[in-house]
């Protein structure tokens, strides 16, 4: 539950942290922390147009779109607190709730007849459906060495761990900073900032969209944003056993919730890092070329396979 | 109750060839009563006796008239049974409202009778413990779903595809053959069990490599999958359907029969398994990404599919293997559910394109569009079909890959060394067959099903009837029932499971909790979204909705010949797909000094790379060296005399100098 509601706070604040940080870099006033906020109100409250080509699919899709972000979002988990809910194989469900609204965005773009909106839902699923194999031999890596299956359960036996499965977590952390990076179109692979249709992934998928739908689009693109954000955030979110001790020196404060405001502190730092780094990383990195980008998204994959073996010589499996 | 089925069973076969006699309003009705009554017969004893006592249920009985055949049911026989019979009842169902307008009687007569022999042969393969019937049944399915291929003999190039398959059959066959020959000399037995003699004493891994090649034809392993494509582009849907969803199913069939022997090499057999399915799977959803034909794009992913199920048997040997239960479980029930699944889906979209077909006359993707404004059933039943086939939940493909997920991060946690890469195999095939399946499917519905109609054609489909709708909507609601009630169908198939391996189903609680989690987040997905949508579509009236054109970025005259089609939107694929499938372009390049160009055609032809160099190539070569003795076939009887003499004489001169 306390996932869920971080999630959505820093999903709303941290695309203008990320905004802002960009304007800042290149020299210019930008728009304010709140603009993407007000917008998206305006959004809401805007009537919509629909191209006559299109059918029920192309109003249907964002609703599915962001109802998949939303059951993906249940299961993500909060340093020692669960996801709304938890099972054994839950980031399959995450995967597999999130290709859901990939596959609705897709076929509603090609609702439209357009082929610029074709042209970037084609680039737009092949991005995001190379990067999987990354996600899940990452996962399953993690899996490997804490011998559970839940994002909850992986998390927490990872931070019992030695100072080695720390380094893995480095690793793991620019993968997965990388994986959230195409996952939500923005640069190498992307760039949302774009002005020509013919190089645009995202922003021309949902050329089409407009008012209250458009305004949700944003929303759980804003969303997913945060929530790779959070996954980030966990790997790292851990107090010393020494400070936990050290707390229970003072009984009149309440233990119990003195770490979870710590912990609720490290998070936000971690998702303003997050949002930072990606702003910082947008600034000075040139776009990728187009027929270059299988290819990044691949070495996604490679990484996960490197970090696949790195558990595996941490266990000490390599003994024939 | 046993002895009356097996010989009304029997006797139903004799009501197969009267079809001749009925008149033609009445044919497909005739043959899906005969379907209806084989398909109620053979459930029958399934349902009374064999849910009585689950786990070694096994009785033997033999089928009079037709020289005492040993037949058995054991638990994996059932399930098999139970699905030919589910799907041949809806493809029978389906053919009724399909076959309306086939003029030709005489090549209806032959696809009924070749239908109904089709579903006794595979309910017998399926029953019987010899070797012996069990290839003659294997080569009668072969040879009526040959039959079903010519359905439209009149073309060319369906006779080339026929033809095509059915060498390739009985090529498989030999393999077959070779092995069991092996068998009875080794063991003198032909009964299923002397592949457990065999290999007790024997090296495994050839024996296997023999079975697996000679199931593989039918199954499409790489590099046996030559047929595939051609065959389903060419054949009536329904037949497709059959063949699809549980004909190449039996390849699987008789795969697991030999794989629940094998008793040593587990490692090797289980790996070579992983890396052959991942190179098949892989190679089938690019493949099908590649087509612009929905009947070639499905074949193509049915493939997929078998690289999916290919992965579940390769760990659930090396599970066996290694003695990690859990991950033989998993791999095993995984396989079979997938087994299942597949066979619902793709039948399903096997109907649906048939439906388009009769709808529109093509089935050409770049020549449809737009087909939902008209065909809103068949719409969302592609739809439904698409997602299923994805593997997304809340829908049955999920269950099944959810299994053998489970399975892959279960057997993680062994010790092997091999054993872990070859699940990271796994790991990366399923998770890249997932989404390049997304890639597919997305590309196969959005063109054919929305946007504008390409067609003249296609702007005027109208909705097929509704005897091609009622099978598809019945296998819809299975497929919810699976995706909503996982734990009944992975109850039954752990029971099989069981059986198999003789161990006690070892399904942990925590597994079956995720099962029951994960259709509990399939309701509350669909909760979410209503909700979402209600809530936005009150929100968008009141907001005010205008209606116009597609913004076409600034350009006023789009047609619908702009849009996206198949061969583009694959085009970007291509460029990573290269080494396996090549496109070769047909057209005239436009000259520099052209200043008012004329109308030119643009033509592009996928060609499978290794179909192309391991099949065409080598047939090339060998007709070549096998023309340079044409000369001897010279039509004129003398020389054929001459021929005789020269034998006689040789033979004569042979035996008087005493060679031989």
């Amino acid at each position: 539950m306390i996932s869920l509601l971080l999630i959505l706070l820093t999903a709303i604040l941290f695309i203008g942290v990320l905004n802002r940080t960009r304007s800042l870099l290149s020299g210019r006033k930008g728009p304010g922390f709140f603009q993407v906020i007000k917008d998206l109100f305006r959004m809401f409250r805007k009537g919509s147009t629909f191209s006559t080509t299109t059918s029920m699919i192309f109003q249907m899709a964002p609703s599915v779109y962001f109802g998949s972000i939303i059951m993906a979002l249940l299961v993500v988990p909060f340093a020692d607190h669960e996801g709304i809910l938890s099972f054994e194989g839950d980031f399959i469900f995450f995967i597999y709730a999130l290709a859901i609204g990939k596959f609705f965005m897709i076929i509603a773009a090609l609702d439209t007849g357009s082929g610029f909106e074709g042209m970037g839902a084609n680039r737009e699923a092949l991005y995001s459906l190379l990067v999987e194999p990354a996600f899940f031999v990452l996962i399953g890596s993690f899996s490997m060495l804490s011998g559970h299956t839940s994002f909850y359960h992986i998390f927490q036996t990872l931070h019992f761990g030695s100072y080695e499965s720390y380094l893995l977590c480095l690793v793991a952390a620019f993968v997965l900073v990388q994986i959230g990076m195409i996952e939500n179109s923005r640069l190498p692979i992307d760039d949302p900032k774009t002005h020509l249709e013919l190089t645009m992934v995202h922003e021309v998928m949902i050329l089409d969209n407009s008012g209250f739908d458009l305004g949700l689009i944003t929303l759980g693109t804003s969303l997913k944003f945060a929530m790779y954000g959070a996954l980030v955030a966990n790997f790292f979110i851990e107090l010393p056993h020494s400070w936990i001790e050290y707390f229970h020196h003072f009984p009149q404060i309440n233990t119990g919730i003195l770490i979870l405001c710590i912990q609720i502190g490290m998070f936000m730092g971690i998702q303003l890092l997050w949002a930072v780094t990606v702003g910082v990383a947008e600034s000075f990195r040139a776009r990728a070329r187009m027929n270059r980008n299988p290819l990044i998204i691949f070495t996604l994959t490679a990484i996960s396979i490197l970090i696949f073996f790195g558990v595996l010589i941490i266990m000490k499996k390599f003994q024939l | 109750m046993m002895e009356i089925s097996v010989l009304l069973f029997t006797l139903s076969l004799f009501l197969v060839p009267l079809v001749v006699l009925v008149p033609k309003k009445y044919k497909s009705f005739y043959s899906f009563g005969n379907v209806v009554i084989t398909a109620v017969l053979t459930t029958y004893v399934i349902i009374t006796e064999f849910f009585k006592h689950w786990y070694y249920y096994e009785e033997i009985q033999r089928i009079p008239l037709l020289g005492n055949i040993e037949i058995k049911i054991d638990p994996l026989s059932a399930i098999f049974i139970l699905m030919i019979n589910f799907i041949f009842i809806m493809a029978s169902l389906y053919s009724i409202g399909y076959l309306k307008r086939q003029k030709n009687d005489k090549s209806l007569n032959i696809n009924f009778i070749a239908f109904n022999v089709l579903h006794i042969a595979m309910l017998m393969i399926c029953m019987i413990q010899d070797f012996m019937p069990f290839l003659i049944m294997w080569e009668i399915m072969s040879f009526a779903s040959f039959l079903l291929i010519l359905a439209d003999y009149e073309k060319k190039k369906t006779v080339k595809v026929a033809l095509n398959y059915l060498v390739q059959m009985h090529i498989g066959v030999v393999f077959l053959m070779i092995g069991v020959i092996i068998l009875q000399i080794e063991t003198n037995d032909m009964t299923f069990q002397s592949l457990n003699t065999y290999f007790q004493s024997h090296a495994n891994f050839p024996m296997f490599l023999l079975f697996f090649v000679g199931f593989g034809f039918k199954l499409g392993f790489l590099p046996m999958h030559t047929w595939v494509g051609d065959t389903y582009s060419v054949v009536p849907s329904h037949v497709a359907a059959v063949m699809s969803g549980v004909m190449k199913k039996l390849g699987v069939y008789g795969l697991i029969r030999v794989l629940i022997e094998v008793q040593s090499d587990f490692l090797q057999i289980g790996l070579f398994l992983l890396v052959i399915s991942m190179i098949t799977g892989i190679y089938g959803i690019v493949s099908a990404i590649m087509q612009k034909n929905i009947r070639k794009s499905l074949a193509y992913s049915s493939m997929e599919n078998i690289g999916i199920i290919g992965i579940g048997l390769g760990m659930g040997v090396i599970g066996h293997g290694v003695g990690d239960y859990a991950l033989a479980f998993l791999g095993f029930s995984g396989a079979l559910l997938h087994v299942f699944n597949h066979s619902l889906f793709k039948s399903l979209l096997f109907f649906s394109a048939g439906s388009i077909h009769e709808a529109t006359g093509t089935v050409n993707i770049n020549k449809l569009g737009g087909l939902f404004k008209n065909m809103k059933f068949t719409g969302v039943i592609f739809l439904i079909g698409s997602l299923a086939v994805c593997g997304l939940p809340p829908l049955n493909g999920f269950m099944s890959e959810f299994l053998l997920y489970s399975g892959i991060l279960e057997g993680m946690n062994a010790t092997h060394l091999m054993s872990e890469i070859g699940l990271l195999i796994g790991l990366l095939a399923l998770s890249l067959i997932g989404g390049l399946a997304i890639y597919n499917f997305t590309k196969v519905f959005g063109l054919s099903f929305l946007g504008t109609a390409r067609t003249e054609q296609a702007a005027k489909a109208e909705e097929v009837n509704y005897f091609m709708l009622a099978p598809q909507i019945l296998i819809i609601l299975t497929i919810f029932s699976v995706g909503f009630f996982p734990k009944l169908y992975i109850n039954v198939v752990g029971k099989v499971v069981s059986h198999l391996v003789h161990q006690a189903p070892i399904f942990t609680i925590k597994f079956f909790n995720a099962a029951e989690n994960i259709s509990l987040m399939g309701i509350v997905f669909c909760a979410v979204v209503l909700v979402i949508y209600i809530l936005r579509t009150i929100a968008v009236k009141r907001n005010g909705i205008t209606v116009g054109p597609t913004w076409g970025c600034g350009y006023v005259a789009p047609n619908t010949r702009m849009q996206y089609t198949a061969t583009s939107y694959a085009h970007f694929f291509q460029t990573i797909a290269a080494p396996m499938m090549a496109v070769e372009q047909k057209y005239s390049p436009i000259p520099s000094n052209d200043i008012f160009p004329k109308s030119r055609s643009f033509e592009t032809k996928i060609e499978d790379k290794i179909r192309k160099n391991w099949l065409e190539k080598p047939i090339n070569f060998g007709l070549r060296i096998i023309k340079k003795f044409a000369f001897i076939q010279s039509g004129h009887t003398q020389s054929y005399l001459i021929y005789a003499l020269m034998f006689i004489l040789v033979l004569f001169l042979i035996t008087f100098f005493k060679l031989i």
